[in-house]
Order: C-alpha cells, then structure tokens, then sequence
C-alpha cells in the first residue's frame, strides 16, 4: 500500500501539536477553560479524519501489519524507529480517540480549569497512538513508558487520595514492570537486534536466554492489567479518580498490556511451560471472581465501573493466552466496542454523581425524570451487560467459546464473575430509574441537546459495529 | 414477500414511535391498524399458498465463521405466524381504544416489534441470530413494563435466561466450530458436556415461559396496567421460549435429564398454575396464572411432538387471546383498574360486558373441543375451564359490590369494542363447527356448572402461599446468592485487600523502602563522590554487558 506523506507520524504529531496549541491558548474567567477543550476537540476530530484515512489506505482482509515507516534513529548501533499499523491496531486508535473525546465533551462543562487537563490529555494521546502504531522493540517499548508521564501527572492532579502514598505505591508499581520489560527488551536486542513486531516469532523458547525473555515479556505485560494480588496498586488508584476523562485514561493502560500480548506473544508455546499456563488462569479466573464481587459490594460506582472493565480485560488476557486465530483476529472487534462501551457509561455515570456532588442530594430516580439520560444510560447498560447491540457481544462470544472449549471450569467462572458485573451495573441502572419524589434533580438537569447528539453518534456506532464495524471504510 | 412484510412492519413500528402522542392519537392508530391489516392481507394471500420465500443477508462471510441474517418462512413457521399476526392487530386495535393507557402508540410498536423479532427467531438458522432474536424480546419486554420493580424482575430473569443461552451455545460453538444450528445434531451425539449444555438451556426456557419455581417475575407484573400485562404475555418473552425450545428439541431430546426433567416440570407447572388462578385474590394474578397456564400447555405439545405443535399452535394461541381479551373487558368495567378487585355482583349493571365475555369463553371452548388431546391434557383441559368459569362467576355473579363509587362508575364497554368481538366470535364458532364434537357439550356443561357451583373461594392460607410463591425466586436468590456473595465481597475486601495487601504488603515495602532510602541517604550524604563514582561504574558494565557483542 502507498503511504506517500509518512501518515502515521502525522497521527501520533496531531496530537502533540494539539497539546502545544492547548498550552497557548488563552483562558480567562469568562472562558472557563473552554479555550483549551475547543482545542482538543478540534484536534481530535482532525485526527480521527486522518485514521479515517489511514483505515481507506489498508486492505482490511489482509491481517498483518500495512503502511510501514522507518526512521533511522541510531546508526551505530543501529537501533531504527518502525510504525506499520493493521486492523487491531488501528481500531484501538479509533476507540481511544473516541472515549477521549467522549470524555472531553463530557467534562467541559462540568469542570473549570482544564487547560492542565487537556494537555496531558493531548499528550497522552499522542503517546498512545505512537505506541499503537510502534512496529518495532524499541518505539513499542519507549511509547509504552511514555503514556506514563501524562497518566502520573493526571492522576496526582485530579485523584481523589492521599496521594503521595498512593503516588509512590503506584509509581514503585510501575517502575518494577517496566523494569523487567526493559530488560526483556535488551536481551531481545542484543540476540536479535532491532526486531519488527512482525517478527516476534523468531525469538527461540531455549533454556539460555529464550525463557528469561519470554517471562520478562509475560510479567511486563501482566503487570499493566489489574491481576490479582498486584491489582491493588491500580484499584486503589482508579476507583478514586472522579474525573471522568482521567478515569477513562487510567483504564486505557491495562489496554497496552492487552496489546503487548497481541504483538508479542507467540503463535507456538513449549509444552513445558503451556502446562503452567494453568496456573496463570486460575489466577485470572480469581481475580475476575474477587473484583467482580467486590465491585458489587461496593458503594462508589466508580469501583464498580473498574470491576467491570477489569473483569472484561482480563478475559480478554485470558482469551488471548489461546493463540487461537479466532480470537487473535476478532478481539480487537471486541475490544474496540468494550472500550466505547465502558467510556460512555462512565461519562454518563460521572454526569449523575457531579449532580449529586454539586446539589447534596441522591440520584435515586433521576433516570424517571431524564429523558435523554434515560434513554442512553439504559442503551449502554444493555450493551454492556452482553446483550447483542454492539462488536462486544458477537466478538465475545467467540472469545468466550474458546476459552471454555479450552477449560470449562475455568470459563464458568469466567461467566459468574461476568455475570456478577453484569448484576452490578443493572442494580445501578434500576437504582437510578427507581423514581423516588424526594430527588432533586428533574428536567432540567437532563443532557443537554448536544451531549445527547454525541451520546445518540456513539449509540449509533455501537449498533453498527454491531453489523458490521467497519461500515465506514470505502476501499479505493 | 417476506422481506417487504418484515419492512413494512419496521416502518410500522417506527411511524407509532414517532408520530405526535397529542391529539391526533386516534387518527394514527387507525391508520396503523390500515397498515397492519394492509400486511395480514398480504400475508395470509401470499403465503395459503405455502410458498417459502426467503431473504438472506450475509453477515459474517468468513471461512471460520459463516453467520447469516436471514428472514425466511415455511409452512410450520406460517402455522404459527398466521394466528399471531392477527393476535397482533387485535391487540393493537384494543391499545387503541383502551381507556386506561397513556401511550397507547408506543406500546404497539413494541408489539410489532415483538412480531419481528418473532419473524426473525423462527427463521434463525444460526445462533447468532437465535441469541440476537431472543435479546430483543428481552429488550422490548424491558420497555413494556413502566413500573419499576416489574420491570426490573423482567429484565434480571430475562438477562439470566440470555447469559444461559450464551454460554450454552458458546459451548457448542467451542465443540463444532460452526454457529449453524444443524450441528446441534450433531453436538448431541458426540460433544462433550451435553448434559451442562442442556441445562441451561432449559433453565433459559424455564425463566422465559415462567414454569414453576421460575415465573416470579410474571407474578409481578400485577403492578402494571392490564393490556400491557396482555402484551407482555401474548406477544413478548413468553412466546420466545416457544422458538427457542422448537430450534435447540434435538439437543434436549438427546440428554436423558432433560428428557426426565422437562415433561415433570411442565405437568408440576400446570397444576400449580391452576391453584393459583382458583385460590388467588387477586383477579390479575388469576389472568397471568391462566396465561402461564397456556405457555405452558403449548411448551408440552412442543416436546410432545413438535408437527403436533404446529397444528396445536394455532388453538392454544387463540385461546390465549380470547381469555385475554375477556380480562380486558373486565377491567375496562371498572373506572379504574385498582377497582378491579371490588368487582363482583355486576351482571346486573353491565350485561353486556357478562354476555360478550361468555361468548369468548364459549369461543374458547369450541376450540378446545377441536383439539386432539390424550386423557391428562383433557384432565386439565377441564381444570383450565373450571378455573376460568370460577373467575366470571367472582366477577359478575358473586356477593354484589358496596362501593357506591365503584358501582356508579361501572359501565359497559362502548360498540368499538363489543361489534368487532362478536364477528370475530362468531367467524371462530362457525368455523370450528363444535356441535359436531362431543368434547364440546362435556367441556360446556362444565363451565356452566362450575359457575352455577363453584364459589369464589378466598383461602388465606393457600393465597399467601401463592403469594409466597410469586416471591419464592427472588427471595432463594436473595439468601443463596445476594447476601453470601455481598459477605463473600466484604471478606475479600477487608481480609485481602486491606489487610494483607494494603497493611501487609504494601505498608511493609513503603516502611522497608524508607528504611532502605533513608540509609542509602546518609551513605550519599557522608560520601557522595565514591556513591556516585560507584554508580558510573555500574552503569559501565551494564552497558558493556549488553553491547559487548555490537561491534563483531
């Protein structure tokens, strides 16, 4: 395919150049901060129209990576820069940009202050697409530390913690796992040198270095996504962040351990070390269990919405432990209407607990008297919780098909635990609609028109990923 | 011609979404119930001649899975799809004029939805399909109810019938590799948990039909206005347990639990329908009871032999409509429908109300004497027929009503309602040609008896147990699932997490890490050159470690 104006720097830069206009941009009392989103805004609609783009320059039924670019960064030694994207890849960008965007829309006017906000937003935008488009070792490896530069500064901004200590558990956490994945990185460059991704077959299963690699990989991966016992450090972090948009970017980050283990983890594993893969499910199948019940016990819904999409990743982790090509082509799909999915519900979710904040009062009923509310927050509970309106549902159930072919214990309890998060999420839905004459909030906190036009466009993607997801790729 | 029946019911649906709720109410429901006599007419002409025509979208076209979306009928599809059409316009025309319903439009077009997602269960040939069908009556009964806790019951049973399904057919897709529904036949030879399958599947028909022990959301549905009731048991989830059970039979049929199970349960049901209908008070709880009854007679003819069902359908449906609509008439006796349990002694007021519901009643049994039935389908047959009789007698005959209020707004229903009936009525009885049937004078002299005979019998005792019964689900899922799992949570969160990983491990490495740093800090601070020296050095051998081979 032809990739004549190098277009997958020019996504990872929109972004970026995005960010610096945001730092410039002018604010004053009278604009509440609503410069600096504008400019966001704009940013991320131009850069959605560029992956638009990038979707009509690749053939979509060809499954490996299109579009290659190569930048010589180092040449002695030689270390290069590579981007080449493909489907996976470029729905996760797709997806982030939106929940991201759903997330700015959101928040405008419910927060003041926002340029800080919305440059680290921008920033880590930039850094994420980059990693999604990284095609080699070292770009993978220097996106995958950079999306954590933002993140670190959004979260001690707007966490809701004592946060030096939460700080400093959460950065010691982090900087173990990218430890051990560093160096896994330099093993694999010093036997293999600067491997594409594409490539990540060559590195041998040996007793030499092979394991030492291979398990470096796993851990650095794993360590992103919320598993049991390492799932506090993320939990007691992201269940105390109110701010919808950096919750949504605090839970894009399991999502690159997700897609590490999509580029990295080999077709063919040793059955020496696949019999203790066993143990890597159960410990999975617990965790879901564990956080799916505490999640439901517990009364913050932003706990509940990370027992959700913890639950979701880590079957997704579980799936892709499979290698089965079933689920390796399809869990983007699945991952691009989950992501959608979770990002809408919390943004709704954050609108009605910013109410209850700002008015000292319970949201019981609020859904009785908030149409558009209403009918948004029971559309993407229903998607949710599995019913067949969105790429989840058809995506998952293949996923789910292999993993209980595989293991049924394992994926009965991998359906409890989705089951009880499912349960969770309902019980909030009914709570809200159960009308209650003492709730204050009516009418006229409903959504306004154009966050219900947004909502009803994220809607209306949902059901036609659903369809077919990639509806809108005209092929030249 | 399927294709443009099925369109022309999408567009139905979405001109009673859309269109103004106001004045013009009336003028939109006339011309809805045009439209959808426009498509039984074209319907019932073009498919007497049981042509199968098809439509088929290829949906998922790739070699490792092949789904399609396909609308397609077939004379046993049509068997059923003909007396539910017509079910359909009678109850969108009885929306129309029913007094007592704020949107009547909005619930017609979830009654034509109903329909198509009936259209589109039935034609599945995958499970895809078969899964995405049944959620939207999920979905659809979800917007039916307007009352919470209803609605909620609704949706969680619904939902824990879909989640069985999924996982049941996700099974089988694991084992066969294939979302066709042919290879259930072949998954019940050879696949492995069968029996698991199978279960759940059942499970899933037992909480969409409500057989017994699964049926506590139907029970609730009392709270909410009659016609939706109605609607929600004619046309909704009810009737998608029909289709489910018609397209996973062979994978049941190969299972022996399922085989035992099933028939037991389905008998247990009817009979626990009947007592309830006789001893409950409440009159509506007596209707979904007779409703739950005919579900689950239809489920029985459907595992008894499913090309009996398809002749069965038909009656068990119209049945189901008539006692419904008689209901109806009841409750638009009444000036509200609360007033409904005060009813008794109105014969003399509304007449016409006592004579056109005698006339369904008679319908309906004309059309049970045309059914084929064995010994214990005619013993409850009779019971069903008792019961029903029993109820007109509580309403129309029994002890009279002392609420002036109430007496003084009872009325009878206007000629909209009692003309078309009685056509209607009369068409069904000439056609059945009951005189013919000995069935009909046995099951006949019974109603009469049972109303001239049987008292309205108000036991405490067995009434709070169907009561309890109504509850008896929510309330085993209350004690054995919601209370252990929401202790099991607060255990995990208290001992685990806080505990071990926040107190345990987590403060541990902080204290061990300000221990480490804090002497770290006092070497650096006393000999800082030499650390920093020593820090060179380090990173020099590193560096070499790792580059030592670059340059060969």
């Amino acid at each position: 395919m032809n990739n004549p104006f190098a277009i997958l720097s020019l996504i990872i830069s929109i972004p970026f150049f995005g960010m610096l206009f945001t730092l410039v941009a002018k604010e004053s009392d009278e604009t509440q901060g609503k410069n600096s989103s504008n400019v966001a805004i704009f940013t991320i609609i131009a850069n959605l129209v560029m992956i638009w783009r990038v979707f009509m320059l690749i053939d979509e039924k060809q499954l490996k990576m299109q579009l290659f670019e190569k930048f010589n960064w180092i040449s002695i030694p030689e270390i290069n820069l590579v981007f080449a994207v493909d489907n996976t890849s470029l729905m996760m960008i797709l997806a982030v940009h939106l929940v991201i965007l759903m997330g700015i829309v959101f928040i405008r006017s419910m927060y003041e202050k926002q340029k800080s906000l919305m440059v680290f937003t921008l920033l880590f935008l930039s850094f994420s697409t980059g990693f999604f488009v990284s095609a080699d070792i070292f770009s993978f490896f220097i996106f995958f530390e950079a999306m954590l530069i933002p993140l670190f500064m959004l979260i001690g901004m707007y966490g809701e913690f004592k946060r030096s200590e939460r700080l400093s558990g959460f950065f010691l956490y982090n900087f173990i796992g990218s430890l051990i994945l560093f160096v896994s990185i330099l093993m694999i460059y010093k036997y293999y040198g600067s491997l594409t991704l594409n490539k990540t077959d060559k590195i041998l299963w040996n007793k030499n270095f092979g394991y030492y690699i291979w398990a470096g990989l796993a851990i650095g991966f794993i360590w992103r996504i919320p598993v049991w016992p390492f799932h506090y450090w993320i939990s007691s972090i992201t269940a105390r962040i109110h701010n919808p948009l950096v919750f949504i970017i605090s839970s894009i980050l399991p999502l690159s351990g997700i897609y590490g283990l999509i580029r990295f983890w080999p077709k063919y594993i040793p059955l020496e070390i696949s019999q203790y893969f066993i143990w890597l499910s159960i410990i999975g199948s617990i965790t879901m269990l564990f956080i799916s019940m505490i999640g439901f016990i517990n009364k913050d819904f932003q706990y509940k919405i990370f027992a959700f999409v913890t639950v979701y990743y880590i079957m997704y982790m579980l799936g892709l432990f499979t290698r089965n090509e079933l689920v390796l082509n399809n869990i983007g799909y699945a991952l691009y209407g989950f992501l959608m999915v979770f990002g809408a519900l919390e943004v709704l979710s954050a609108y009605v607990y910013k109410l209850e904040q700002e008015y000292d009062t319970s949201s019981l009923g609020f859904l009785c008297r908030a149409k558009r509310l209403s009918i948004s927050y029971s559309f993407l509970t229903i998607a949710a919780v599995g019913f067949p309106v969105s790429a989840m549902f058809t995506n998952n159930f293949l996923i789910v098909s292999e993993l209980l072919s595989e293991n049924i214990q394992m994926g009965s309890l991998l359906m409890l635990s989705s089951v009880i998060s499912s349960a969770t999420l309902i019980s909030e839905l009914f709570r809200l609609k159960n009308d209650d004459k003492n709730c204050q909030l009516g009418k006229n906190h409903d959504l306004s028109q154009g966050q219900f036009v947004f909502m009803m466009f994220i809607v209306f993607m949902l059901l036609m990923s659903f369809i077919r997801p990639l509806w809108f790729v005209i092929n030249e | 011609m399927i294709l443009q029946i099925f369109i022309g019911l999408l567009a139905l649906a979405s001109v009673s979404l859309f269109v103004t709720q106001g004045r013009y109410k009336r003028v939109w429901s006339i011309l809805l119930l045009c439209g959808l006599a426009a498509i039984s007419y074209f319907f019932v002409i073009n498919f007497n001649t049981g042509n199968q025509t098809g439509f088929i979208y290829q949906w998922l076209p790739y070699d490792m899975i092949k789904a399609d979306f396909s609308i397609s009928t077939s004379e046993n599809i049509q068997h059923m799809l003909k007396p539910l059409i017509f079910m359909l316009s009678g109850l969108v025309y009885l929306n129309t004029i029913f007094k007592g319903e704020q949107h009547p439009l909005r619930i017609n077009t979830l009654l034509i939805l109903n329909f198509i997602a009936l259209i589109l269960l039935l034609s599945s040939h995958d499970f895809l399909q078969l899964m995405f069908a049944g959620s939207m009556f999920s979905v659809v009964g979800f917007y039916m109810s307007d009352t919470i806790n209803p609605k909620k019951n609704i949706f969680i049973f619904s939902f824990l019938a879909e989640t069985a399904i999924f996982m049941a057919l996700t099974v089988v897709y694991g084992s066969t590799h294939s979302v066709s529904l042919d290879s259930l036949p072949q998954f019940a030879i050879n696949g492995h948990h069968k029996d698991i399958v199978s279960g759940l599947l059942l499970f899933a028909i037992g909480c969409k039909s409500g057989l017994l022990l699964l049926n506590g959301h139907y029970f609730n549905l009392k709270n909410i206005s009659s016609n939706r009731i109605v609607g929600i048991m004619l046309l909704s989830i009810p009737i998608s347990a029909f289709g489910i059970l018609i397209k996973v039979k062979p994978l049941l049929d190969a299972t022996p639990l399922c085989r035992q199970v099933l028939p037991i349960w389905i008998y247990c049901s009817l009979a626990t329908f009947i007592i309830i209908a006789l001893f409950n008070n409440n009159i509506k709880s007596k209707m979904i009871s007779l409703l739950l009854f005919c579900i689950s007679f239809s489920l029985h003819f459907i595992y008894k032999d499913i090309t009996l069902l398809y002749k069965l359908i038909p009656y068990i449906l119209c049945i189901s409509f008539f006692i419904s609509v008689s209901f109806i008439i009841i409750y638009n006796s009444a000036s509200k429908e609360t007033d409904i349990s005060y009813l008794g002694g109105f014969w003399r007021i509304t007449k016409q109300n006592m004579i056109l519901c005698l006339l369904l009643l008679f319908t309906s049994i004309a059309i049970f004497s045309r059914m084929p039935l064995n010994i214990y389908e005619k013993i409850f047959t009779f019971l069903f027929i008792i019961t029903i009789s029993s109820v007109f007698r509580r309403v129309f005959y029994s002890k009279p009503c002392k609420n002036d209020a109430i007496l003084s707004n009872a009325r009878n229903i206007g000629l909209l309602y009692s003309i078309p009936l009685i056509v209607v009525c009369c068409w069904f009885l000439w056609q059945t040609e009951f005189l013919m049937y000995k069935e009909f004078y046995w099951f006949s002299a019974t109603s009469i008896l049972s109303m001239i005979f049987v008292p309205s019998l108000k036991i405490d005792v067995i009434g709070r147990w169907s009561i309890w019964q109504d509850n008896f689900l929510s309330r085993f899922y209350e004690a054995v699932f919601i209370r252990p799992l929401k202790l099991f949570g607060r255990i995990l969160w208290l001992a685990f997490d806080v505990m071990v990983i926040e107190r345990g491990i987590i403060n541990s490495i902080s204290h061990l890490s300000k221990n480490i740093i804090s002497g770290m800090h006092t070497i650096q601070e006393k000999s800082k050159y030499s650390w920093f020296f020593s820090m060179l050095i380090g990173i020099f051998i590193v560096v070499i470690y790792f580059f030592k081979d670059i340059y060969k």
